[in-house]
């Protein structure tokens, strides 16, 4: 069976960076960065480049530690509960808090 | 019009609104918007602009009238988050491979990425704004991470940054055979290019040594809890989670400065 990423892992960070696989799509997170404010003008092209990396970093810990949340509560899968104590555990995660407590009280 | 022309996702939400002029076509299905009321009002990837700022032609204005109070501006989701699959497949590379994600779990770390982009952003566009900028540029980013907080992330990121520009100045009007000598240079160690030089020197801040994410927080783990873990789970788990000296990775950069060992900045290199 082939192992997932045995390929792509390969060209991850991309062969170039302008049509190399970046794990997000560059696109995406250029309207998500104008969506954030209605001043925000012009957006450089490596500027998404840099998230598409961050965003990777930032779900490696944030799912890293939902994981251990997970892991102390006897379970094996990942819920959004989990993922709520990792965010608000974490200080820097503070941010996000109102986004995992609009979707705690469902 | 020939549905074939288009892909089956545009055809595959009905338009139920009466007074859409296109009831019968399927341009205004998914190309534009779902729902084609709003999506001819905001215009194509304009979503979630309030409808009565820009009446649409076509309809009577009676019937835009009722279209606005009723339906909510919709904002596509693809307008708002990653793509789950590009989502579910790094947190897959993070996960042991037996673990489960539930769904809302994954809707939540894509909320959460939306929402980490729009933070760095308001933090990098205020920066811009201040030094009266009009582009927000690939360092502001890198700043605002700085100043939020994500201090961990500098390193990797203006190493993966600079490996980009590396690229992307080497494409530049290159032949077309100089992808696939990228792809063996890699398989050659010795071919690699030193990327080993300092990258601090863009940020004054001396790095710190960043709190060890390799190991689950033991704040709240009761030491009772640890103990049931017999010592096969204990080394399994720090293994799962990188931790430790037992990794290898020998001169990766995540060990230079303490960052977890969660991805390579340059997994071809591992």
């Amino acid at each position: 069976m082939r192992q997932a990423g045995a390929y792509s892992s390969m060209l991850v960070g991309g062969v170039s960076g302008r049509t190399g696989p970046h794990s997000l799509p560059l696109a995406r997170i250029k309207r998500i960065m104008k969506r954030s404010s209605e001043d925000v003008r012009m957006i450089s092209a490596e500027a998404p480049v840099v998230f598409s990396k961050a965003c990777e970093l930032l779900i490696g810990v944030l799912v890293r530690r939902a994981w251990a949340a997970a892991f102390r509560r006897k379970r094996r899968t990942l819920h959004k509960e989990d993922v709520a104590a990792a965010v608000t555990n974490t200080d820097v995660f503070d941010f996000l808090a109102q986004v995992v407590l609009q979707q705690q009280p469902k | 019009m020939n549905r074939h022309l288009f892909p089956q996702s545009y055809w595959r939400y009905p338009c139920t609104s009466d007074t859409c002029p296109f009831n019968a076509c399927f341009s205004c299905h998914g190309v534009i918007l779902m729902d084609c009321s709003v999506g001819r009002a905001g215009g194509a990837g304009v979503a979630g602009v309030p409808l009565n700022q820009d009446p649409p032609m076509e309809l009577n204005p009676a019937a835009a009238g009722v279209a606005a109070t009723a339906a909510p501006p919709v904002v596509r989701e693809q307008d708002r988050f990653m793509p789950i699959a590009n989502v579910i497949r790094i947190m897959r590379r993070v996960l042991p491979a037996h673990a489960k994600i539930a769904d809302d779990a994954k809707e939540m770390i894509q909320e959460c990425v939306s929402e980490y982009i729009s933070f760095i952003t308001s933090e990098a566009n205020e920066r811009c704004q201040r030094e009266q900028r009009k582009t927000v540029t690939a360092e502001d980013v890198l700043w605002a991470m700085n100043k939020l907080g994500f201090d961990d992330y500098i390193e990797p990121l203006t190493l993966y940054l600079h490996r980009y520009r590396e690229l992307e100045g080497d494409h530049r009007g290159s032949v077309r055979g100089e992808a696939l000598q990228l792809i063996k240079h890699r398989a050659v160690p010795t071919a690699v290019p030193d990327m080993t030089t300092p990258v601090s020197q863009f940020f004054t801040t001396a790095p710190v040594p960043p709190p060890n994410y390799a190991m689950p927080p033991p704040a709240t783990a009761a030491p009772q809890h640890l103990n049931l873990l017999s010592e096969s789970m204990v080394s399994y788990f720090l293994g799962m989670y990188g931790g430790g000296e037992g990794s290898s990775a020998s001169g990766s950069y995540s060990h230079v400065n303490g960052m977890p060992n969660f991805d390579h900045p340059y997994p071809p290199y591992k």
